[in-house]
């Protein structure tokens, strides 16, 4: 309970560091710009990262964004968060760097590591902080949703990765929230169908 | 059960376990589904799909942005900041050096009597802002060919307003 007020007063101060920091690159103070660049480009990274499955091209799409949202600062209204603002604008980026390199790879889930087929059985994972086994983990990860269409491969990134409502998601990729559930659902039965070897 | 088996069986409920999964429920409707749940080998089944999906998906560590990309972004700014002071500059000295040369071009061409420029206001949209050149006498000497006669009528009308304004 405690801990709850703690971080919700953690995350007003950061909604009230964003809005001053936003009003003062609106009115062209860079160095407010990359304050507010450095605030959003970890959680960025993770979701460009998820969404290209690697680390160069989530570097390169984190980059576009950023300076795809310098340029387009002053058409930002406030009518969606900025985070929601920039995943929105990362989502586009990635469907433009995927459409560009026609990436579909076909997943031999028979492949995957010890490690992910006992997370997938629901078996116990022993040593999870293993970084060779979090990176095998994390590659068997990569291939799944590799295997995915883009938009089933975005809507269940950022929920299940990202943690993002409903609401959030709708957002984010500007769909009703009917569409986000009715994706989602057809999503994860793609992913189920992927999977089908361990679920 | 065979969790493979029972892969593509479904119940009435199966739409209401996603929302369920993702906390996105009303808690009464939590409670009817929680419920359901417990008595159906088919959502139960579904619902640990869900959680073992979920955990293997949440089990991919990320790994951190080098720091190298911040600094790389910082110089993308600066990079665009000066091709867009650049391009403001170049924008700058063409309009500069248009303006000076019409003003040459129009020092040594310049007739006895000026045009003069009238424009030809209506209240009709279509024949609004019209621009015509006219030449002493009243008479127009380059107005747009493909002009209607109605529009010229009312140009010209204004054209006379405005002369007999003027002399």
């Amino acid at each position: 309970m405690n801990g709850d007020s703690n971080e919700s007063r953690t995350g007003s101060r950061v909604n009230e560091l964003e809005s001053v920091l936003l009003e003062r690159a609106r009115r062209g103070d860079d160095a407010a710009f990359e304050s507010l660049a450095e605030l959003h480009a970890p959680a960025l990274h993770r979701l460009a990262f998820s969404l290209a499955g690697n680390a160069s091209d989530a570097e390169d799409m984190v980059q576009e964004t950023l300076l795809g949202a310098y340029q387009r600062l002053k058409a930002f209204e406030g009518r969606s968060s900025f985070k929601t603002w920039l995943s929105r604008i990362l989502v586009n980026q990635t469907a433009r760097l995927r459409r560009s390199k026609r990436v579909r790879e076909v997943v031999k889930a028979t492949d995957f590591s010890e490690a992910s087929q006992a997370l997938l059985k629901g078996m116990k994972v022993t040593g999870l902080q293993d970084e060779s086994r979090n990176s095998e983990i994390r590659m068997d990860v990569m291939a799944a949703l590799s295997g995915m269409s883009d938009e089933f491969r975005t809507v269940i990134v950022l929920r299940e990765m990202e943690g993002l409502s409903y609401a959030e998601i709708a957002g984010v990729l500007d769909v009703p929230q009917g569409t986000v559930e009715s994706r989602l659902f057809r999503a994860r039965a793609e992913l189920k169908h992927l999977l089908k070897e361990y679920l | 059960m065979d969790s493979f088996g029972a892969l593509n069986m479904t119940c009435e409920w199966t739409n209401k376990l996603h929302a369920f999964h993702d906390g996105e429920l009303a808690a009464s409707e939590c409670e009817r589904v929680a419920t359901h749940a417990a008595g159906c080998a088919v959502c139960a089944l579904e619902l640990d799909r869900l959680s073992r999906t979920a955990r293997f998906l949440k089990a991919a560590s990320i790994p951190a942005m080098r720091p190298m990309a911040t600094l790389r972004f910082r110089e993308r700014i600066a990079a665009d900041n000066t091709a867009r002071l650049a391009r403001w500059l170049t924008a700058a000295a063409a309009a500069v050096i248009l303006g000076c040369s019409t003003a040459m071009l129009s020092m040594q061409s310049a007739p006895a009597h000026s045009p003069r420029i009238v424009t030809a206001a209506s209240t009709n949209d279509s024949l609004a802002s019209i621009m015509l050149t006219v030449v002493p006498g009243n008479e127009f000497a380059s107005a747009v060919e493909s002009v209607d006669p109605l529009t010229l009528a009312v140009a010209r009308d204004a054209a006379s307003v405005r002369d007999d304004g003027r002399e």
